[in-house]
């Protein structure tokens, strides 16, 4: 399989139907210059041709650092941000010409849990009501049905029935947490996107949080795009691996495929980087040196090149082909 | 860590002796560090590890006399910087140490930063404070300093303010104020929590680099035992105020013995392998006005007897140097 932009939708055997996909997502935000006739001046190019796929009941992790796209591209599927090119479907169907109805239906069947649960739940909200919010908008239940829902649902995040009557404020990290997981799966969604879910919270709440997301998607069955940029978190959490840097997927497979063959440098060098869970560890010295260019206007042919400690002839003019290492296994780069 | 034996012969040059820091609030007193003990010697790294609120950051405000009083105090205890209490100075006798002698890399090079102040300026404070020379020579420093934490084109960035530089070049300038003035003690608190992952690969080995080079000894306060695995010589646990648990890296990490340590440690996903379901501590942080009597962790350990929440368990030394406080241990 050679194409120039990588398509992260896996081929390997999975028969779960797929769910959610997008297609050559791009996202440019218009850079401007002057106050009263403002000029375009640049495009940041913060998503720059992205595609992926999400299955019934699977969970696909998007790592990357700060500035390479990961929260533009849940944000899009948010339909928070509008795609400046490229196709989002939903069982099928694209999203973007869809009637008011079908978009309706489209952002209760997928919610979103963000990183900071301080801010994002509402102050003034009593527990009861934020989590009944989504389903007075989406769903036409009555009031006796909806509390009996909060309170299966507060049980079912570990929290008690009572909690309903309290406000956030009353709450530690990890129960907000625990909130805000139920207030996504209040309308019955079919994929939620957890942005960075639990680096906010204790060391020794993470667990229970992480756990609580597998142990929901069993019963819920329900799929996760999780964007993190702690790896040890997406090997625990994810089924399939897509590894951002400045816009682009670099390098798409199988979560222990992907981290036991790494292939793309710069998926070594995080994977390098990343802290050791034992001393004893010896990494490989490869510490990427200078940082992440301007998206403003990114690297010619391969974006990775400026910092690549295995760069190559071609890497500065061409654009790196995708290349299948192994099944589902994708790759883009001139090394392969 | 690979010069482990040698760390154990240098000379102390920092100890903490029954560190008692409380503050009284409207809820009541809040023991934030009660009773905390250890010794650094020359050289050596050590990890103090904890979540927020278990202490670690008010152990390092309080080694540094930076408690704001009220409501804060220093109730007991003696912090010995190669011999000399530092509990006991004046304010005037404490800003002459503090900076120079021992000083701190706070987290947030975001905040930490003054805005409106140029990096040269920012730099040169310390020295000017500390050291007793000529306009000139200040610049002159301020320009190695920078050079030694590998700020590029340092002549024409020392002109520069906080938000004309990345995240990663900032929290560089702040390791650069802490190491001006050529520090005995060198405190670290959660110094990459903000950084991404490869630019945090490059300020560790940056701090170890410096680090070698004069014999600074290096306190890492985090929450992440991934840092502890990498860069430490030894480690404390921290757990509502108290250290739990303490010892060398390697005897922590292959044989944690108090329940908090090894639950902490079992519920970290590896990057290495594949895990099958983490360990979780159920329950919170205790609320340190409010704590229970005994040991603090028992009604989360998942080994807790009658006798823990009756007293608190006495230190019990494992191997030379490795201790835990675990009635489990009696």
């Amino acid at each position: 399989m050679t194409t120039t932009t990588m398509d992260a939708r896996p081929t390997a055997d999975t028969t779960n139907e797929v769910l959610l996909e997008a297609e050559g997502l791009k996202k440019y935000f218009p850079v401007t210059k002057g106050l009263l006739i403002s000029k375009i001046t640049g495009h940041i190019k913060a998503v720059d041709g992205v595609s992926f796929q999400i299955r019934a009941g699977e969970t696909l992790g998007i790592v990357g650092e700060s500035g390479c796209g990961k929260s533009t591209t849940a944000k899009m599927l948010l339909q928070l941000e509008e795609p400046t090119e490229g196709t989002i479907r939903y069982q099928g169907k694209t999203i973007h010409n869809a009637t008011s109805e079908e978009r309706r239906a489209y952002r209760s069947s997928v919610q979103a849990v963000f990183q900071d649960p301080w801010s994002s739940l509402n102050p003034r909200m009593r527990v009861r009501d934020l989590i009944a919010e989504p389903m007075v908008i989406n769903l036409d239940l009555s009031r006796r049905e909806m509390q009996d829902r909060v309170a299966k649902l507060l049980e079912d995040v570990g929290l008690s029935s009572y909690h309903a009557n309290l406000y956030p404020h009353e709450f530690s990290g990890g129960q907000r947490q625990r909130l805000a997981i139920a207030r996504a799966l209040s309308v019955e969604p079919r994929v939620i996107v957890l942005d960075e879910p639990v680096s906010a919270l204790d060391v020794s709440i993470r667990a229970q949080i992480m756990n609580l997301l597998k142990d929901l998607q069993e019963e819920y069955n329900v799929s996760y795009l999780l964007i993190a940029h702690h790896l040890a978190t997406v090997r625990y959490m994810c089924d399939w691996v897509a590894v951002m840097y400045l816009g682009q997927i670099v390098e798409f497979g199988p979560t222990r495929e992907l981290f036991e063959n790494a292939s793309h440098p710069y998926t070594k060098a995080l994977m390098n980087a990343a802290l050791p869970s034992h001393p004893d560890i010896e990494q490989e010295e490869m510490i990427l040196t200078g940082e992440v260019p301007s998206p403003l206007n990114p690297p010619e042919g391969c974006r990775f090149h400026p910092r690549c400690p295995f760069v190559i002839d071609q890497c500065p003019t061409a654009i790196p082909q995708v290349t299948e290492l192994a099944p589902g296994h994708m790759v883009s780069c001139h090394l392969y | 860590m690979s010069t482990n034996s040698t760390i154990k012969d240098n000379p102390v040059v920092l100890q903490v002796e029954g560190l008692k820091t409380y503050f009284e609030t409207r809820w009541g007193t809040v023991k934030a560090v009660d009773g905390v003990s250890f010794d650094l010697r020359k050289g050596e790294t050590l990890g103090i590890v904890g979540e927020s609120g278990s202490g670690k950051s008010v152990t390092m405000l309080s080694v540094m006399r930076l408690i704001p009083s009220p409501p804060g105090q220093i109730v007991e205890g003696r912090v010995l910087l190669e011999g000399q209490d530092l509990v006991d100075l004046s304010e005037k006798e404490m800003g002459a140490i503090r900076g120079s002698q021992i000083a701190l890399i706070i987290q947030d090079p975001m905040t930490s930063l003054n805005p409106v102040f140029s990096i040269g300026n920012q730099v040169g404070e310390a020295i000017k404070i500390h050291q007793d020379i000529p306009k000139r020579t200040v610049l002159q420093q301020v320009l190695d300093v920078l050079r030694k934490v590998n700020i590029p084109a340092a002549d024409t960035r020392v002109r520069d303010y906080p938000h004309q530089m990345s995240g990663g070049m900032r929290q560089r300038v702040v390791g650069a104020i802490g190491i001006s003035c050529e520090p005995m003690v060198l405190i670290a608190d959660e110094p990459t929590t903000s950084l991404d992952v490869t630019i945090q690969a490059q300020y560790l080995k940056l701090l170890k680099e410096l680090q070698e080079a004069s014999d600074i000894a290096l306190i890492f306060i985090t929450h992440d035992f991934g840092i502890v695995a990498k860069m430490c010589d030894r480690v404390a646990v921290m757990y509502a105020g108290k250290i739990v648990e303490m010892g060398d890296v390697r005897d922590i990490f292959n044989n944690p013995s108090h329940p908090y340590t090894e639950a902490l440690l079992s519920s970290v996903p590896k990057l290495e392998e594949d895990v099958d379901r983490l360990y979780s501590i159920e329950g919170q942080p205790p609320t340190l006005h409010d704590l229970p009597p005994g040991c603090p962790f028992a009604p989360r350990c998942q080994y807790v007897r009658d006798k823990c929440s009756q007293s608190y368990p006495p230190q019990f030394n494992l191997t030379d140097g490795h201790y835990a406080a675990c009635w489990r241990l009696e």
